[in-house]
């Protein structure tokens, strides 16, 4: 699986979630970090866009929206008679992903909240967006007051963003799967904490399965 | 000491000895990842009983 990040952030260098996120990914394979250039190149562009199965947006908001970047790379690049589903769009079957960095905190992202609407509410073009070109969309990721945050929850970001970029979902048992895969690659190497987390998922799984065999026979 | 506590503290032990920040993380996130699976296991084999002892299948 090939991800494509598409960076939109005015002040790229200075910004201190960026530069966390963008080491955070350099270490992964097949993941291509992407900020948005001042000119687009309409073909290279769609080249990387074409070329990824997973696509992730990723922006601070600002004034409840992500920056003019962004808009102006959707509006050139997502040309509609290449994207649109219902014309054979090249983005069918495709994930897009939302990466969103707050200001606030998240709790502030609700009815009653300081912002006053959800996060949900506030991303829903790109719901529309996915649905129009058959992509699906992954729940977002957001980053609050990264700079607020203490060392420990940056350090379960960086792994919540390798996976949100590299894991098959973020469903439990994908994400079982990934830390079997990292953990057979770890330097140096853990035998004895894999060979544990993979005697656990066999167990889980071996619940489960009795578990469908129980429900079935309860169904039927 | 449990299995699980054992693992945790192998995963912290390896995060202490880890070259880079991105090992260190690693490590930590996991000790995570170890006590949400313990979790699910327990919660699947909680299921199971529940259902084996099920009065109206007796």
């Amino acid at each position: 699986m090939k991800t494509l990040i598409i960076v939109a952030h005015p002040q790229l260098a200075t910004s201190a979630t960026q530069q966390f996120l963008q080491a955070s990914a350099a270490p992964l394979t097949n993941v291509t970090w992407h900020a948005l250039p001042a000119h687009l190149d309409l073909a290279a562009e769609q080249a990387l866009l074409f070329g990824a199965d997973r696509i992730v947006l990723q922006f601070p908001l600002y004034w409840y929206a992500a920056p003019a970047a962004l808009k102006a790379w959707l509006d050139t690049v997502w040309q509609a008679h290449l994207v649109d589903a219902a014309r054979g769009g090249r983005l069918r079957g495709k994930q897009l992903g939302l990466v969103v960095s707050l200001g606030q905190p998240a709790a502030a992202f609700q009815l009653g909240g300081a912002v006053g609407v959800s996060l949900s509410t506030l991303l829903a073009p790109y719901a529309a967006l996915a649905r129009r070109t058959g992509m699906t969309l992954l729940p977002p990721l957001p980053i609050a007051q990264f700079s607020y945050q203490t060392e420990l929850a940056h350090q379960r970001l960086l792994i919540r963003y390798q996976q949100y970029l590299t894991a098959a979902s973020q469903h439990f048992t994908d994400r079982q799967a990934w830390w079997q895969a990292r953990l057979a690659q770890a330097t140096p190497e853990q035998p004895a904490l894999a060979e544990y987390v993979a005697n656990q998922a066999e167990e889980y799984e071996r619940l489960q399965d009795t578990l469908r065999e129980l429900k079935a026979e309860d169904d039927g | 000491m449990s299995e699980l506590e054992w693992a945790i503290a192998s995963a912290q032990a390896a995060a202490d000895a880890a070259p880079s920040y991105e090992d260190r993380a690693f490590y930590v996130a996991l000790q995570d990842f170890l006590r949400e699976q313990a979790h699910r296991v327990e919660l699947a084999a909680g299921e199971l009983d529940g259902r084996t002892w099920d009065h109206e299948a007796w």
